[in-house]
């Protein structure tokens, strides 16, 4: 049999979690909206981190996803503050 | 005026070199925190003088003025200087970040100049009774016939000092503008205390400070942005292992300000447990601590008092079985309310689909740069790091403390304003670590700056209209269908009728609350108040029955809108 070093069987334990969140959303949610689902990005998002910081992390998959995550938000706020500032 | 300009100068001047020389017997070294008690001391000075001479019946402009010109000349014997330093601000922060801090600031001093009191909350239960209290010169058993005008009203306090010099309600928005000041810092001081830098600590207090949500109810006349600014200074007292005598003096004066302070204590308590071993408070003295601490008891406690004293109900008009009460308020912890805040929360709110007001309505106001970089990086950094990883549960469990103690509505998240705090400080920290970030970041906070120019129910075409008035007659009321200026009227239902805007906006008109049970009891009450003009919008079927009951007689005479006069 062979023996996962520790740090790993940590990583795992700790994936436990987004991965209940993400199936959680899915399982919750309908198809179409899966997508922008916040907790359903952060959970993916926590499972990405954990897998990066085995190998030494990216910030620029994480600014990558800040972007993407700021897209949704516009998405949905951007018609709202354009239709208060105009006359 | 010109004498009230005069004494409003004098009497800040007092209570800055108050604030300073309380702050000499707790200085912590730390310039940070020392500014958030020097800050926090000056709120707690004003709330003590306010409430002190309202309760005498001194609460005047040339009382405090002159009693401000004393005490500032014996402060200034005693050797108390202020010493700002400009040049050591752009040393610290940088040009950048300084000329951010320029704008924001000119654009909340323009917000509040221009601004009137307009929220519906504002002018219908937190300000009339301040009207009552300036128009009077002391504590008044009337505060209007809203039933919510019995809560307590610490932030009333501070929108009181800063009307009661000019007698002119121009500056009142000033004092959401104190606390929001007061939350910047407390971010501030937390980012520093996890180890930020400098200037990346001062880019979370922008961020906090230009949350939609927050800086729009800043200058709204409510107290949320006060209550959250409490939670965060107290946070950011026990985070730093202060005497914990300077923590109760911000929750006790937050209690008094909005019972939501205290359904953080969850969090407050978590993050004592973990902090209280750490290092012992440098210098200062703990005696001193528990006698501020004993300070805000009693300037927080007042109102809880003075309700049972009244009302025999501590929290009047939570948990009041008497109806008609307007929403009703819940009165402790309920799963239901949990279960509908939070699902909300996740599901509807935090995406912002609304446009940005005081209120939040159906969302959360917490902005594109928490939704879109802060949740993210506080995932990151809490995984990494135990101390942001506690700070984090300590947040976290004071917004779930509050989503089960908060009525479930549509407006409920402006109780926890003090959540993007920790989102701010996430987003700092990240953009420390990560230079891709920094133009994102700005890109969201420039967002937010342009998109918080206006709140929602404070449309262009309003603003405009209170440009161009003159900043005596400044004020949303249009239709006052005939009335003579400063014509007493008398007030009858009419609990969302925005009672605060007929006071006018120097306090000059006289508002007669009608409480009647039959039409005789309301005819003779307005026959003996020598009241002409009726405002009534009946609240109850009982009201509207009485109303009819005293027009059909003859008694009054509809003269448009919600307006009748005595025939």
């Amino acid at each position: 049999m062979v023996e996962m070093p520790r740090d790993r069987w940590r990583a795992a334990a700790e994936a436990m979690v987004p991965l209940a969140l993400v199936a959680w959303r899915i399982a919750s949610l309908p198809i179409k909206d899966l997508w922008r689902d916040v907790l359903l990005l952060l959970g993916l998002y926590w499972i990405l981190e954990i897998g990066m910081a085995a190998r030494g992390g990216s910030r620029i998959v994480r600014t990558l996803f800040m972007a993407f995550m700021m897209g949704i938000y516009l998405q949905g706020q951007l018609p709202f503050a354009l239709k208060m500032l105009r006359p | 005026m010109m004498a009230g300009v005069a004494w409003l100068i004098a009497a800040n001047v007092a209570v800055l070199l108050g604030a300073q020389a309380l702050l000499g017997r707790f200085r912590t070294g730390k310039s940070s925190l020392d500014l958030l008690l020097f800050l926090l001391f000056r709120i707690t000075l004003i709330s003590g003088i306010v409430l002190a001479t309202g309760m005498i019946g001194h609460l005047r402009s040339l009382p405090l003025g002159l009693g401000g010109l004393i005490s500032s000349a014996i402060l200034l014997l005693l050797g108390i200087r202020l010493r700002p330093g400009a040049r050591t601000f752009i040393a610290t922060f940088g040009w950048g970040l300084t000329l951010v801090m320029v704008i924001v600031s000119a654009r909340l001093l323009a917000q509040v100049w221009f601004f009137s009191p307009h929220l519906g909350d504002a002018v219908n239960y937190y300000l009339p009774k301040v009207a009552e209290w300036v128009q009077s010169g002391v504590f008044t058993r009337e505060m209007g016939i809203h039933p919510h005008v019995t809560l307590p009203a610490g932030f009333e306090l501070v929108a009181t000092w800063w009307v009661v010099f000019l007698h002119h309600d121009v500056l009142i928005e000033m004092a959401g503008v104190e606390f929001l000041l007061l939350g910047g810092v407390a971010t501030y001081v937390m980012a520093r205390n996890l180890g930020l830098r400098e200037r990346s600590a001062c880019g979370a207090a922008l961020l906090y400070v230009m949350t939609p949500g927050i800086h729009l109810s800043a200058t709204s006349g409510i107290n949320d942005v006060a209550a959250a600014a409490m939670i965060l200074t107290t946070l950011a007292i026990v985070l730093e292992q202060v005497p914990s005598g300077l923590a109760l003096l911000a929750f006790a004066l937050g209690i008094g300000i909005k019972p939501t302070v205290g359904y953080a204590v969850p969090g407050i308590a978590l993050l004592y447990a973990w902090t209280r071993k750490g290092r012992p408070f440098p210098q200062g003295s703990p005696v001193a601590a528990r006698w501020a601490g004993g300070m805000g008891l009693v300037i927080g406690g007042y109102w809880y008092v003075r309700n049972l004293i009244w009302y025999g109900n501590p929290f009047y008009p939570v948990g009041s079985s008497q109806k008609a009460l307007f929403p009703p308020p819940q009165f402790g912890p309920k799963v239901a309310s949990f279960l509908g805040n939070f699902h909300d929360l996740i599901n509807v709110k935090i995406y912002d689909r609304h446009a940005y007001g005081a209120l939040v309505d159906d969302s959360t106001g917490w902005g594109i740069v928490a939704f879109g970089c802060g949740l993210a990086a506080l995932l990151s950094w809490a995984r990494e790091d135990s101390r942001a990883r506690r700070l984090a549960w300590a947040f976290g469990l004071s917004l779930m403390s509050e989503l089960l103690l908060i009525i479930h509505d549509a407006w409920c998240l402006k109780y926890v304003f003090f959540f993007p705090a920790i989102l701010a400080i996430a987003v700092a920290r990240e953009c420390e670590q990560s230079r891709h970030l920094i133009p994102l970041v700005a890109i969201g906070f420039l967002i937010q700056f342009l998109s918080t120019m206006l709140p929602y129910d404070l449309p262009l075409k309003s603003v405009s209209g209170l440009v161009g008035e003159s900043w005596r007659d400044r004020s949303v009321l249009e239709d006052e269908s005939g009335i003579r200026t400063n014509e007493p009227i008398g007030f009858f239902g009419g609990i969302e009728g925005r009672a605060y805007l007929f006071y006018r906006p120097d306090f000059s008109r006289r508002l007669v609350y009608f409480r009647s049970t039959s039409a005789t009891a309301l005819k003779e009450e307005m026959a003996q108040s020598g009241v002409q003009v009726l405002f009534s919008v009946p609240a109850t079927e009982e009201q509207h029955a009485i109303l009819t009951v005293v027009i059909q007689s003859g008694f009054l005479k509809p003269i448009g809108g919600s307006f009748y006069r005595k025939e």
